[in-house]
């Protein structure tokens, strides 16, 4: 069995000695800190990328919020607005009817007065017409002058009965 | 197909002309002797250059300088990161944080065993791990080192890592021999379990090879064909995962010394 | 003039509900995107997840480690086991060329190696299966992470 020449064991552990320790050297010098650095980077890399994204993220948010928050102001400004308008609109159109109210109140009132004056116009003259026709009636009638005492009181009379 | 004689036949005629053991002879390429030890250039010493200069041209190279080179790894920069955040991530597992002074040893150990391994898997390679002399270094270091790291860590109270916690003290000193023993056997396991997986391997490959060349490929000879290729990949995986066991155990060696974890 | 303004502000009220609800859904999904991929990139979640992968997200870069097959296992046992009484044996050896007492102490010694041999290959296995149900544990929770 070749593995059991001892007299090879000398050299095979001299070179691997020299092998190893040369790889060890290129390993912890060279090769392994320049691929942890570049992983290294790598991480930091993606991890700054996530947290821009993050805050972007977080800003996009914000400016939501506030376009809300705008949003909702604008809204119930022109809901203030519009109110307003009702509010005032029905102000005025109130105060229009009541004037013209009041208008059509005193024209009823005064037409109401003429038609009782002229009512009351009419009445007496419809005593003294009744009067003056009861006066002929009566001497046309009796032929003789009637009384016009008696008269007056039977055409106040039949008139208040009627009225 | 031919007959399943002349097939038995050139086999057991090929089985003896092809020396399985031959591939792990060592040759002087340049006899050398320094202070009167023989310190020759042998084809193991060879192979463990080529090793050597792969494992750091592949690993320093594949990561370019360049500036562009951290986020968009090419292909052979992502086999490198692949290595070692595979072994990062053993040591992480086993070891934790403060196991990271010691990640370049054992990264070093595991890609030197790994490619040790698979370089002499190559027709004509020489493979310095199917030595023991070799495996039972490499262990050596680890043990040595895990031994020296618990002493300087925990000075005398390290012995504690031999007194386990909860037996009877009239027990106490049969079971510190057997922990003894049986830290004493870590380094001989550690290299026996390499040594043994990569001889076995590599004989078994040059049987069936043997095969192959003396049936002849038309001739029957592609059965053990068809078998060699199947033990080639079962050895690739072979090789990985003694790099690996040997990586893990080390871990879990340097692990026991660090925090004297009780079994 | 009246019931037109009435209309209209009926009209705004609802509409300002379903523009707010609807809007915010788009970055959620976001705030949701961010997480996973910090996740995948084994950075911790600035913000609390509450279907967080685990305790830490960087321990399982060694899911894909190779699970030794039992042949490997049995390897590795019997190696432990030989080791064992091998370096018991040569102790034991060792001791009686020192002290002279020839067949004595490798007969103690011998034992205590098979012993130390027991006690590797128990611890082994020990190990061997807290890795396999370790793996099978990750292997459950990433099902249940798929599912939620």
């Amino acid at each position: 069995m070749p593995q059991l020449e001892f007299g090879d064991f000398a050299p095979q552990l001299i070179w691997l000695a020299i092998t190893f320790i040369l790889l060890y050297i290129a390993m912890s010098r060279v090769a392994l800190p320049r691929i942890g650095h570049v992983l290294e980077e790598r991480r930091t890399k993606i991890a700054d990328d996530l947290d821009s994204a993050d805050r972007l993220k977080r800003e996009a948010e914000e400016a939501l919020t506030a376009y809300e928050a705008a949003l909702a102001q604008a809204r119930a400004d022109a809901h203030a607005i519009a109110a307003q308008t009702r509010d005032k609109l029905a102000a005025e159109s109130a105060k229009e009817r009541s004037t013209l109210e009041e208008k059509l109140e005193a024209q009823l009132a005064e037409a109401e007065a003429r038609i009782a004056v002229v009512r009351d116009e009419a009445m007496n003259n419809v005593r003294t017409v009744a009067a003056d026709v009861t006066a002929e009636l009566v001497t046309k009638l009796t032929g003789q002058a009637a009384d016009q005492a008696a008269i007056d009181t039977a055409v106040a009379d039949a008139l208040s009965s009627r009225s | 197909m031919s007959s399943p004689d002349h097939g038995a036949a050139a086999a057991a005629e090929g089985g003896f002309h092809i020396d399985p053991m031959h591939q792990f002879e060592i040759s002087r390429i340049i006899p050398l002797e320094i202070g009167g030890i023989d310190a020759s250039f042998t084809n193991s010493a060879l192979w463990m250059v080529i090793v050597a200069v792969t494992a750091t041209l592949f690993l320093t190279l594949s990561v370019g300088a360049s500036k562009s080179r951290a986020l968009v790894p090419s292909r052979a920069q992502l086999v490198s990161e692949m290595a070692y955040e595979f072994i990062a991530g053993i040591m992480r597992d086993i070891v934790g944080p403060s196991g990271q002074k010691f990640f370049p040893i054992i990264f070093t150990l595991f890609i030197f065993i790994l490619l040790c391994n698979l370089f002499g898997m190559l027709p004509y390679a020489f493979t310095p791990t199917s030595h023991i002399i070799v495996t039972f270094a490499l262990a050596s270091v680890v043990f040595i080192g895990v031994t020296l790291v618990g002493i300087f860590k925990h000075g005398f109270k390290f012995v504690k890592l031999f007194i386990p916690s909860g037996v009877p003290v009239w027990l106490l000193p049969l079971i510190s021999v057997i922990e003894v023993i049986s830290y004493l056997s870590r380094p001989i396991s550690l290299s026996v379990r390499l040594f043994a997986n990569m001889l076995a391997g590599h004989t078994m490959l040059k049987v069936f090879a043997g095969f192959i060349v003396s049936l002849g490929f038309i001739g029957g000879g592609f059965l053990p064909f068809f078998f060699a290729v199947a033990l080639t990949g079962l050895e690739v995986l072979v090789a990985f995962l003694q790099a690996y066991v040997f990586a893990v155990l080390s871990c879990i060696y340097l692990n026991d010394a660090l925090h004297l974890h009780d079994h | 003039m009246h019931d037109e303004t009435d209309k209209r502000a009926k009209r705004d009220q609802p509409g300002t509900i379903s523009g707010r609800t609807a809007r915010p859904d788009g970055l959620d999904g976001f705030a949701d995107k961010l997480r996973k991929v910090r996740v995948e990139a084994g950075l911790k979640a600035e913000t609390p997840d509450p279907h967080a992968t685990g305790p830490n997200g960087q321990a399982d870069d060694v899911d894909d480690a190779p699970r030794q097959n039992s042949f490997g296992m049995a390897m590795r046992l019997s190696t432990d086991l030989v080791a064992a009484v091998l370096v018991g044996g040569f102790i034991g050896w060792m001791l009686d060329d020192w002290l002279g007492t020839k067949p004595v102490l490798l007969l103690i010694f011998f034992p205590l190696g098979v012993a130390a041999g027991i006690v590797n290959v128990f611890r082994t296995a020990n190990r061997m299966n807290q890795q396999s149900e370790a793996a099978n544990s990750d292997a459950a929770d990433d099902g249940s992470d798929n599912r939620s």
